[in-house]
């Protein structure tokens, strides 16, 4: 590989990996807020993406820039409201008696059951092969920064990349430096004892549902895809990415999950990348981009599964 | 397998190969054989999620392997179609052997997610190389190639000889898991209800477990290919995350852990689907799009009722299920053959938790066939120091010596081997076990007999029954519980529950028994009960290591007593001596101590609080 293909190798895995981490670190919260594999996370992100393109530009066909602005702002708006409202209604309807009486099995069925109905609604609602998301934010306009060896820069990795750190910091605040993450945190690993010191339970773990929600949201605009292009299987896939960088990053704090979802990012854009000179077999091309991260995850479980995810040895 | 339940297979496997001869329609009985494999890939489900307690979401991705490798085996190498079968069952166990190696040490809810992530991983793969699987259009197997040869003579294998087939797998695999609950049943009941009383009972939970997953890969991997066989095409629509989804459902439907649940929901599930479609379709839906719907509904109707499934229902339902006879009376009177006790050793072992330490370079020795009882506040480090001895958790210094052999590696299973069985703070027995099953789940780490062996009942599996089931009596017997042998464990009081895990470790036939708070929460009244057992124990040979709060109990039994404080040894000696150091008396009592201390020299009572406040902060 040359090393202009390295770096642009090395920079679009980034841009993937940023949003895997924006997903990630969704999910990764609600597991530490709540203890809940929120395995409908990506089709929390799908819908909302489906979502934003019904209310700005309705579901006749769109190209990539034909929206107003401010029906695209309020398209932002009504989706990071619903991905609120949805997750806490989504605790407080289905989730909280199986939580409640410690059922694993019963949330996990809950959590398969409405990432079915979610993808089958999608599937459903939006018959055709695939949609264009509007995009208005003016990225195209300016060019890419080159680099050397050939490889370019584009505006919107920069974007999308910033936008993770910034969510990834938010979230760590939000975790670490807020009485909302330490009230939560408590509820989260000590329920019977936040409950007797007056912690009001129900009210924070739909409000942490509900901060899950509005990251759904938000990964779902900030991480369109270049080009806009998306099909009813967009958002589970990356949650399925996600949730792969989450358990890598051992589901620990958002910038380690962030950290490894960058990783897994590069990773994958290095598997498609790979040209072996002289071994066309060894070149594993576009079809492991999404083989390739499910099997190093799976891989990594059985060699070093994380302490949190392992049961404990007393 | 008891009686009734043996009948109720061979009738009804007798009646459904009847099938055939009265459904004449081809697409009926093919979708009978669909049915029937279904079955097979769920009974081998239930084996990982019903027995050993590995919730799987992967079942159809195994079945996905089976299936694709056996078309493509048979299409395009032109093999034959039965070692085409075992190739395709042997590649969904190969990845049944990752998967499993990973989530054999997973909690519950990280085994879903990650073998979700298999299924869907699968798909991905399916749909990326469709030179290899047809793409969309799926693998799909001639008619020419649905031939069986043997002996040089070629047969057709038409719809009858498919359902035939299918029915006959699915027979072995209800009589084959019959015939692995009887060696296994016991230790997986015992697994799923408390996988770490397990782990310190010396069982070998991962390795269980690594089977039953592997076990169940293979079976799914060969109704996959059956399936894409009896269909004609490996079809990527078929297979994946939604007949996983299904199979899931299947299982915990009809009661995960029983024996024909699996045939129960298969019935449900499809009647269900059935029901589902023709709604779907008479509101204008199409039947693919209303199949994640259906799919979702009976997975949510399952968990609003309870995970038990239909067949646990039934049972309560009709009061087939006798509540347990309470037995009046467990005798106290013991008989316990001699044994040799272990002469146990730590040497300097030092362990710390996150820069804490909770043991610091702590020896202690205990002489064969006494029994040295272990003391010291809350957090001072006796659990640490008995789940060191008991190869739970590796000091990151120090050593374990049994008999001035050093005990290497920090497992629990090898630890049984050397002779050292530990028993958990609390009981949680499983319900639906009696009390020498139970205690037969101790005997596991002493069986020589695998799961192959067991299938085929050799003799030499017979024997290893008859012995684990006489160590299992001797234990019951060791402890006063024979006359409760057959009554199910949650009809033992509290007291006797914790003579039970007693009785379990005895099991394995150790010489070192490390038992952690026996005396917690139990009565004065059974107190002695308790006593008793720990007496006759002692008097046979057995070196017993004891954590106690109870001083009453350690007074009693004790040989000697060491006394633990902030994770450092500050006395070890008879009891009276122990009880007269003035140190143990200030760091036993703790704050109260100090705070008497402080009193009496009536002049800084301040003092007393900061150290007080400091010992907290270390635990």
């Amino acid at each position: 590989m040359s090393f202009g293909l390295v770096v642009q190798v090395v920079i679009s895995g980034l841009a993937a990996g940023a949003v895997y981490g924006l997903v990630a670190i969704g999910f990764a919260l609600v597991w530490r807020l709540t203890s809940v594999l929120q395995l409908a996370y990506g089709d929390f992100v799908g819908g909302s993406m489906f979502l934003v393109l019904v209310v700005a530009a309705g579901t006749g066909p769109v190209t990539a820039t034909n929206v107003s602005v401010w029906r695209y702002l309020i398209a932002i708006a009504v989706t990071l409201a619903a991905g609120a409202a949805a997750g806490s209604l989504f605790y407080f309807g289905i989730l909280r008696p199986f939580i409640r009486r410690g059922s694993t099995l019963g949330w996990i069925g809950a959590v398969v059951a409405v990432a079915l109905v979610i993808e089958g609604a999608l599937a459903s609602a939006f018959p055709r092969e695939a949609y264009v998301l509007p995009d208005p934010l003016p990225f195209t306009r300016w060019a890419p920064i080159s680099l050397p060896g050939g490889a370019s820069l584009p505006m919107r990795t920069i974007w999308i990349l910033f936008v993770g750190l910034a969510l990834a910091a938010a979230t760590g605040y939000l975790l670490t430096r807020t009485r909302f993450g330490s009230a939560v945190e408590a509820v989260s690993s000590e329920p019977v004892g936040a409950q007797i010191v007056g912690l009001p339970i129900d009210r924070l773990t739909a409000l942490a549902f509900a901060v899950a929600g509005v990251l759904a949201g938000l990964a779902a605009i900030v991480g369109t895809p270049a080009g806009g292009t998306i099909t009813t299987q967009t958002g589970l896939l990356l949650g399925l990415k996600a949730i792969a960088a989450a358990l890598l990053g051992g589901l620990g704090s958002p910038s380690r999950v962030y950290r490894a979802a960058l990783l897994l990012g590069v990773f994958e854009a290095a598997v498609v990348n790979l040209h072996v000179p002289g071994f066309p077999s060894l070149s594993f091309g576009p079809a492991w981009g999404d083989v390739a991260p499910l099997a190093l995850v799976l891989v990594f479980i059985a060699f070093r599964a994380g302490r949190s995810m392992r049961e404990p040895v007393e | 397998m008891n009686g009734a339940r043996g009948r109720i297979v061979v009738a009804a496997a007798v009646v459904a190969a009847l099938v055939p001869f009265v459904v004449r329609r081809g697409d009926l009985l093919s979708a009978s054989t669909e049915a029937l494999l279904l079955l097979l890939a769920a009974v081998g489900l239930n084996l990982a999620m019903g027995y050993a307690g590995s919730p799987s979401l992967g079942q159809g991705g195994f079945a996905a392997l089976g299936a694709y490798a056996t078309a493509i085996l048979v299409v395009r190498e032109g093999w034959d179609i039965p070692i085409a079968l075992i190739a395709g069952a042997a590649i969904a166990a190969a990845a049944g052997m990752l998967v499993a190696r990973g989530v054999a040490r997973l909690r519950p809810a990280f085994v879903v997610v990650a073998t979700w992530l298999f299924s869907w991983g699968v798909a991905f793969a399916i749909a990326a190389f469709p030179g290899l699987t047809g793409g969309t259009r799926g693998a799909s197997i001639g008619e020419s190639h649905l031939r069986l040869r043997a002996l040089g003579v070629g047969t057709k294998l038409g719809p009858v000889a498919f359902y035939e087939i299918a029915l006959v797998f699915v027979v072995i695999a209800i009589l084959g898991t019959s015939a692995v609950l009887r060696r296994y049943g016991a230790t997986f009941a015992a697994i799923r209800s408390d996988p770490s009383a397990a782990r310190a009972a010396g069982i070998p939970v991962d390795r269980v477990r690594f089977g039953a997953i592997l076990a169940s890969a293979a079976v799914g991997g060969l109704a996959g290919g059956l399936l894409a066989l009896n269909a004609g095409v490996a079809d990527p629509t078929s297979y994946g995350p939604l007949l996983s989804v299904k199979l899931f459902v299947v299982v915990l439907l009809g009661g995960a852990g029983y024996l024909l649940g699996p045939a129960v929901g298969i019935i449900v599930v499809l009647a269900v689907s059935k029901v589902g479609t023709v709604i779907a379709t008479s509101i204008g839906g199409s039947a693919a799009h209303a199949e994640p719907f259906i799919a979702a509904a009976i997975l949510a109707g399952v968990i609003a009722f309870g995970t038990r499934g239909l067949i646990d229902w039934l049972e309560r339902f009709l009061l087939l299920r006798q509540p347990g006879e309470r037995t009046p009376t467990t005798r106290t009177s013991t008989s316990v053959p001699a044994v040799q006790g272990g002469r146990l050793q730590a040497l300097g072992v030092a362990v710390s938790f996150g820069g804490v330490a909770a043991l610091d370079d702590l020896s202690i020795d205990v002489a064969p066939g006494t029994c040295h009882v272990v003391i010291g506040p809350n957090g001072s480090g006796k659990t640490t120091l008995l789940r060191v001895i008991g190869g739970a958790i590796a000091p990151d210094r120090g050593a374990i010596y049994v008999d001035g052999r050093e005990l290497a590696d920090a497992d629990p299973t090898q630890r049984a081997h050397a002779g050292i069985a530990r028993t958990l703070q609390r009981t949680a027995v499983p319900p639906e076990l009696t009390v020498l099953e139970y205690v037969l789940s101790g005997a596991e780490p002493s069986r020589r007999i695998g799961p192959l062996r067991a299938l085929v009942r050799s003799p030499a599996a017979r024997r290893d029954e008859t012995a684990a089931l006489e160590r299992a009596r001797g234990a019951l017997e060791a402890t006063g519980l024979s006359d409760a042998a057959e009554v199910r464990t949650e009809t033992l009081s509290g007291a006797e529950q914790r003579v039970l895990q007693i009785a379990r470790a005895l099991a394995s036939q150790p010489r070192v028994l490390l038992l952690d708070e026996p005396a917690a929460g139990i009565g004065i009244a059974s107190e002695s009960r308790l006593r008793s057992v720990i007496d006759s124990l002692r008097a046979a040979g057995f070196t017993i290591v004891i954590v106690e709060h109870n001083l009453r109990l350690v007074g009693a039994v004790a040989d000697r007593v060491s006394v633990l404080d902030a994770g450092k040894l500050i006395a070890s000696g008879s009891v009276a001596e122990v009880a007269a150091d003035p140190a143990v008396r200030s760091a036993y009592l703790g704050y109260g101590a100090d705070m008497i201390a402080a009193r009496a020299s009536a002049k800084a009572p301040d003092r007393a609080r900061p150290r007080a406040r400091a010992r907290r902060n270390r635990v």
